[in-house]
């Protein structure tokens, strides 16, 4: 049975100091979903976190956990659970002690909670180090504690607070893919918070990209790296280059937009979306094809560019370049096999082209 | 394999500390521990090697009574200090969120050290004494009608003197302790269902054990070797093993009163080494 339904309804937070952390947040996170609340420092994200995890009092709005209003009730009373950031493990018990925590608490007999946390511990490949005090386990091994300890109260959410941010990165894809595990043996909901947006494409099912305690946009992974809605999340989320400039026709789902330098660029819009304005558009940056004079290329849009720097990594190089059209570098991935073996000089002048639908029209940023 | 010549470095480091050490630490010990040995007339020390001192100390009835009281007064004191410091602590480490303030109100109790130990006792004869304001202002409200006499020179008022002398030797390392405590072990004990008073029996008082067990041994060695208090405080109605040490040296019975010294530094040393077993404070400090 899947589990974990959570929602916000028009939830804030405000800081005694007056600091807005979190404003007006309404999001639906269906049961058994593993969503990851992503953004910058400083977002809001974590305060979200902690509000619905109830360490955090409401300034206002609700928070419903499968269909109970749970705005006012104590932690432990809301079916969630949560793991902190630097694990929070207690450093005077072993960890069978600490998985069982909760038990303790209600004074189940110690056999009782032994057979418990041996069982919890065993989920995360920890039995062996039941005896064990937390100081004596790797960040890694703590970690699985930690989770143990977060899964023994059976909740219908899990909350994880930035959880893979101390690991190394091989420890990191590791536990990565056994979180993601969990959360689909167990059919309850994670909510994630991270900041790296590699995590989030890696593991969510709902990524939740959030800016000054807003959530800017909410969707699939597949859905936000491939139609970011605003420049922000274009550009946090990777993968993306963008440009400026005045949308002056649209035809259907394609607009027109001419950009400072006099060149017209042709981008997917949403029909009757948006103003004839200044505007921004992004552009994959694996789609952008390069070529040493326009007639190379037959793609929709072309424009000239100059290439400032180009960096090898392997399976692809990064190439980027300065364009009239965007005040920041922009940046094109050529797969190794495209990659003309001299690679690419600074200074050297060139064409890039890519078609319409690798280039979308952004919405204006909230509150920026 | 290190060189002499680093050896001869790393000794040479040390020398000033250990020469302190030796001077004013080891050398009296020694100096008593063989005075304690000596034998003594009315009117002078005879330098020799003799149990007597030890055999009267401990087949006298009194050198129990004394110490029973002494261990009394440590008790008492230990109690009192840890309660109030400990909740003075917590106050100050969980409930004051402001660094200002909790510099502020940690100088706030170090206000009685700015006087002398004596002056501080002194201080409460007016407050408790058989015309003090205590008294009196019992009497004036009408809930009672003769002075208490046991405000003052009694047990009580021994107890409540070292209590103010010592609760802040509690306050230090408690709070120290409980500063370290990561905010977030609190909030993991509360996710997992933890009351208030759960979360202080099951989380911060276990990682206050160093803490604890540090003022402990401040208050208990303190109160342990002490004879003004006792003295001025009890009158001369009470007496601990420092009083009488005292009484025999007034009496130039040095080796008697070298022999005290020696077994209370025994008790105290005992009392010390089943407090570290208790926790490892070394790992704390």
């Amino acid at each position: 049975m899947k589990q974990g339904l959570v929602e916000l309804s028009g939830v804030s937070k405000h800081f005694a100091s007056g600091a807005i952390a979190v404003d007006d947040i309404n999001l639906k996170i269906d049961s058994g979903t593993y969503c990851c609340f992503l953004g910058p420092s400083g977002c809001g994200k974590s305060t979200t976190l902690r509000l619905i995890a109830g360490h955090e009092t409401l300034s206002d709005g609700q928070i419903y956990i499968d269909r109970t209003d749970v705005s006012r009730l104590a932690p432990a009373r809301r079916g969630t659970s949560m793991m902190f950031q630097n694990y929070a493990l207690f450093p005077h018990l072993d960890c069978s002690d600490n998985v069982s925590f909760s038990l303790k608490l209600k004074n189940t007999p110690r056999a009782q909670r032994e057979r418990a946390a041996a069982e919890s511990l065993s989920m995360v490949h920890m039995d062996a180090y039941a005896r064990r005090m937390p100081a004596q386990l790797s960040g890694g091994q703590q970690q699985r504690v930690a989770l143990a300890r977060a899964l023994q109260s059976e909740p219908s959410v899990l909350l994880l607070d930035e959880p893979l941010s101390a690991l190394d990165p091989f420890l990191r894809i590791a536990m990565r893919s056994e979180l993601r595990r969990l959360q689909k043996e167990l059919g309850i909901s994670f909510i994630h918070v991270t900041h790296s947006q590699e995590e989030a494409l890696a593991l969510a099912d709902q990524v939740v990209v959030m800016l000054d305690g807003h959530v800017v946009q909410s969707g699939s992974a597949r859905e936000i790296y491939q139609r970011p809605g605003n420049a922000f999340v274009a550009r946090f989320i990777g993968g993306h280059n963008v440009l400026s400039g005045q949308l002056s026709a649209q035809e259907g789902q394609v607009g027109r937009v001419d950009t400072a330098g006099g060149h017209q660029l042709s981008v997917l819009a949403a029909e009757n979306g948006h103003p004839f304005a200044a505007c921004e558009l992004s552009v994959r940056k694996d789609r952008v094809r390069i070529a040493s004079e326009a007639q190379g290329l037959d793609t929709d849009n072309r424009i000239p560019a100059e290439v400032i720097d180009s960096e090898y990594h392997g399976r692809e190089t990064q190439v980027t370049f300065s364009v009239e059209a965007g005040d920041e570098p922009f940046t094109v991935v050529v797969a190794d096999t495209d990659c003309p073996a001299a690679g690419y000089t600074p200074g050297e002048r060139l064409w890039l082209g890519w078609q319409t639908v690798d280039s979308r029209l952004l919405d204006p940023v909230p509150n920026s | 394999m290190r060189s002499l010549a680093d050896k001869f470095l790393t000794s040479l480091q040390v020398t000033p500390l250990l020469g302190v050490l030796a001077v004013f630490f080891l050398l009296p010990i020694v100096v008593i521990l063989a005075v304690s040995f000596w034998d003594y007339n009315e009117f002078s020390l005879l330098p020799d090697f003799v149990w007597t001192n030890y055999q009267e100390l401990f087949s006298s009835p009194v050198t129990y009574k004394i110490y029973l009281s002494t261990f009394m007064f440590a008790g008492l004191s230990w109690l009192f200090t840890l309660l109030i410091g400990f909740t003075v602590a917590y106050y100050l480490a969980f409930h004051v969120h402001s660094k200002l303030w909790q510099t502020l109100l940690f100088l706030l109790c170090t206000i009685p050290f700015l006087t002398s130990n004596l002056i501080r006792m002194i201080a409460w004869i007016p407050v408790l004494g058989r015309h003090g304001l205590v008294n009196s202002g019992l009497q004036n409200i009408g809930l009672i009608d003769a002075p208490l006499e046991w405000l003052l020179y009694s047990d009580f008022a021994v107890v409540l003197a070292f209590v103010h002398l010592y609760t802040l030797f509690m306050v230090v390392p408690i709070f120290n302790s409980m500063m370290k405590i990561d905010r977030s072990l609190i909030e993991a004990a509360v996710d997992a269902g933890a009351g208030g008073w759960q979360v202080l029996r099951q989380i911060i008082i276990p990682l206050c054990k160093p803490g604890i067990v540090i003022g402990s041994i401040f208050v208990i060695t303190l109160v342990m070797g002490d004879f003004v208090t006792v003295q001025t405080m009890s009158g001369g109605q009470n007496a601990s093993v420092g009083v009488a040490m005292n009484n025999k040296r007034a009496l130039l019975q040095y080796p008697a009163a070298a022999a005290d010294a020696v077994v209370l530094l025994v008790v105290v040393l005992l009392i010390v080494a089943v407090l570290m077993r208790v926790v490892n404070v070394r790992k704390e400090l």
